[in-house]
C-alpha cells in the first residue's frame, strides 16, 4: 500500500494538548516504579542471602577452661573442644563440623580489637562451625542438654535471635517499598482513567460519528488503548533511562559504606531483566487500563 | 439479530405510537409509520418541526422515549449495544454539516464504515478508490478534509454514507448548502441508489424538491408525523 495511505487513528490522544502532561507524569511515575522495584528486589536478595548464609549453619562455642591461677588451661580446653566436636559430628542433621583455628578467630576479631593485640592471651572462646543438612531436623534443646552434660563451658548459637530482628526490619522495609510500588501503580491507573475520560469528552463528536457509522465500543476503546500504549511505552523508556543510573549510584553508595549487612543486596541478572522490561509492562498496563476505562465510560455516555 | 433480508414483506422501519424528544420533553409523539424496503421518502416540515430528531432516532443514535420502534425487524428498546452497532452498519447517513473527521484524509474518512466492520485493508483500498473515482475526487485522496470546499466535503460525506452499500440511506437537508445544479445531481444520485434497492429517506424543507420528485412524504407538524403517499400516475 502507498505510504501516504498508511492508516491514521480516528482518535489520537497523542495530538491533544493534555498528552504532554500525560507523557511527563507517566515518565516520573515510571522512574519511581523502577527505582522502588529495584529496591524491593535488592532487599529480597539481601534477605535471601542472610537466610542462606546463616540458616544452614550454627556455631558452638566452648569457653576456655581456667586453672587455679585464673590462667587459661589450653590442654583442658582442647580436650573439651574435642569432646564437643565428636558429639556434634554424631548429631543427626549435621553435615560437617570444624573448629575455627586461631588465625580465623583473629580475622573475625580484627575489626573490633585491631591487629596489635595477641589474641592467644585473651579468654576468647573456641568456635566450632557446624554446617547442617536441614534446619528443621535439629532439636536445639536436646543438643544444648547434651553439650552441658559434656561441659558447662559449651553453648550453642543458632544465629536466630539477631537474624529474626534483622529479618523483621528488612520485612518492614520491603512492605513499605511494596506499598509505594502499589501506590505508584494505582496513581498511574487513576491518571490514565481521568485522562481518558477527559479525552472522551474532547472527542465526543468523533465518537458520535463512529457510533453512527456502526463502530462498536470495542473499536473505539482499542483506538484509545493503542494511543495510551504508546504513551505507556514511551514513559517506560524515559523512566528507565533515568532510573538505571540512579540504581547504579545507590548501589555503589551502599557498597562504599562497607557494611557487611548489605552484602548480597545486589541485583541478579534476572532482576535486571525485569527492570529492563518495565517499558513493556507499562505499555500493556496503560493499554489495558485505557481500554477498560473507555469501554465502561462509553456504556454510560450513550 | 434477525435476518431481515429474507422477509421482503416486513417493513424496514416500523413505528407504533412512538415519541421522541430531549430531556424528558417529547418533540414528536404518537407516531405510527411504516417504511417498506426499497421505498423513497421525504421528511418535510418547518424548521424546528423535529426532522433531525426523527432522523437521529431512525439512524439509531437516539432511543424513543415511548412506543415501539422496529428497524430491520428488531425492536430497538430490546436491542443491546453490540447489536445496535451492527444495525447501524446497515445504515448510511449524510448530514447537513457533513460531520467528517477533519483531521483525517479524504481516503480515511471514506474508509471508516468499512474499517469499523473489520474489512481487510486491501479490500478497503479497492472500494475506496473505486468510489473516489465515482465522486471525481481521486486526485484528493491524501488531502485532509479540513482543507476541502463545502461541495467536496459533501461528496466525501455521501461517499462515506454509501460505501458499505447500506440498506437504508438517511440524508438530513442534503441540498441545504449547495447550489441548484449540485442539488439536482445529488437528487439524481439518491434516485439511482434507490433504484438499486436502497431505501432512501431525505429530510428537507425544500418544497421545490418535494414537488419535483414524486415520492411519499412524511409531514411533521404539531408534534406528530403523517405519511402522504406518492401521487398516482394517471
Amino acid at each position: 500500500m502507498d505510504k501516504e495511505l498508511i492508516r491514521k487513528n480516528e482518535i489520537t490522544v497523542e495530538d491533544e494538548d493534555t498528552s504532554l502532561f500525560m507523557y511527563v507524569l507517566s515518565s516520573i511515575y515510571m522512574y519511581l516504579f523502577v527505582v522502588v522495584l529495584a529496591m524491593v528486589m535488592a532487599i529480597h536478595a539481601m534477605v535471601n542471602n542472610w537466610e542462606k548464609d546463616i540458616v544452614g549453619a550454627i556455631t558452638v562455642q566452648v569457653s576456655p577452661v581456667e586453672d587455679a591461677n585464673k590462667k587459661i588451661d589450653k590442654e583442658k580446653t582442647e580436650q573439651q573442644v574435642n569432646k564437643v566436636l565428636q558429639y556434634m559430628e554424631n548429631v543427626s542433621g549435621v553435615k560437617s563440623v570444624h573448629v575455627l583455628d586461631d588465625k580465623n578467630i583473629e580475622k573475625l576479631m580484627t575489626p573490633w580489637l585491631g591487629t596489635k593485640i595477641d589474641i592467644a592471651t585473651l579468654p576468647i572462646p573456641k568456635l566450632l562451625d557446624v554446617q547442617l543438612d536441614t534446619d528443621e531436623s535439629l532439636n536445639y534443646d536436646e543438643i544444648t542438654q547434651g553439650l552441658h552434660k559434656l561441659t558447662p563451658n559449651a553453648s550453642i548459637d543458632n544465629h536466630r535471635l539477631w537474624l529474626n530482628k534483622l529479618l523483621k526490619f528488612a520485612g518492614s522495609l520491603n512492605t513499605l517499598a511494596l506499598a509505594v510500588l502499589i501506590m505508584v501503580i494505582a496513581i498511574c491507573a487513576f491518571s490514565i482513567y481521568y485522562s481518558a475520560r477527559t479525552s472522551l469528552n474532547i472527542n465526543i463528536n468523533s465518537i458520535e460519528i463512529l457510533h453512527i457509522i456502526g463502530a462498536q465500543d470495542d473499536y473505539i476503546a482499542r483506538q484509545y488503548a493503542r494511543s495510551y500504549g504508546k504513551i505507556g511505552f514511551f514513559a517506560g523508556v524515559i523512566g528507565l533511562m533515568f532510573a538505571v543510573p540512579s540504581i547504579i549510584i545507590i548501589g555503589k553508595y551502599g557498597i562504599s559504606t562497607g557494611s557487611g549487612l548489605l552484602n548480597g543486596a545486589g541485583l541478579s541478572p534476572f532482576s535486571w531483566v525485569l527492570i529492563m522490561i518495565t517499558p513493556i509492562f507499562s505499555y500493556f498496563y496503560a493499554r489495558i487500563t485505557a481500554y477498560y476505562t473507555v469501554r465502561k465510560s462509553l456504556e454510560k455516555m450513550c | 439479530m434477525s435476518d431481515f433480508a429474507t422477509n421482503a414483506q416486513q417493513p424496514i422501519i416500523d413505528m407504533q405510537n412512538v415519541a421522541v424528544g430531549y430531556d424528558g420533553t417529547d418533540v414528536l409523539s404518537n407516531i405510527h409509520l411504516s417504511l417498506q424496503p426499497g421505498s423513497f421518502s421525504f421528511v418535510t416540515g418547518r424548521s424546528g418541526s423535529g426532522k433531525t430528531t426523527l432522523l437521529s432516532m431512525l439512524y439509531l443514535i437516539k432511543k424513543p422515549s415511548k412506543g415501539i420502534l422496529n428497524v430491520f425487524g428488531n425492536n430497538i428498546n430490546f436491542t443491546n449495544r453490540q447489536n445496535l452497532a451492527l444495525l447501524r452498519q446497515r445504515i448510511g447517513v449524510v448530514f447537513q454539516d457533513f460531520r467528517l473527521l477533519e483531521h483525517l484524509s479524504v481516503y480515511d474518512n471514506i474508509a471508516l464504515p468499512l474499517r469499523v466492520r473489520g474489512m481487510n485493508e486491501k479490500e478497503v483500498s479497492r472500494r475506496v478508490m473505486e468510489l473516489l473515482k465515482w465522486i471525481e475526487m481521486h486526485r484528493s485522496v491524501y488531502q485532509l478534509c479540513s482543507t476541502l470546499s463545502g461541495g467536496e466535503k459533501q461528496r466525501v460525506a455521501i461517499a462515506r454514507a454509501v460505501i458499505n452499500r447500506p440498506d437504508i440511506l438517511f440524508a438530513d437537508e442534503p441540498t441545504g448548502s449547495v447550489d441548484a445544479e449540485i442539488a439536482e445531481k445529488l437528487m439524481r444520485l439518491f434516485v439511482e441508489l434507490n433504484k438499486v434497492g436502497t431505501t432512501v429517506v431525505i429530510a428537507t424543507h425544500n418544497e421545490q424538491l418535494t414537488s419535483e420528485y414524486n415520492f411519499q412524504r412524511i409531514e411533521l407538524s404539531s408534534g406528530t408525523a403523517k405519511l402522504y403517499p406518492a401521487l398516482q400516475k394517471i
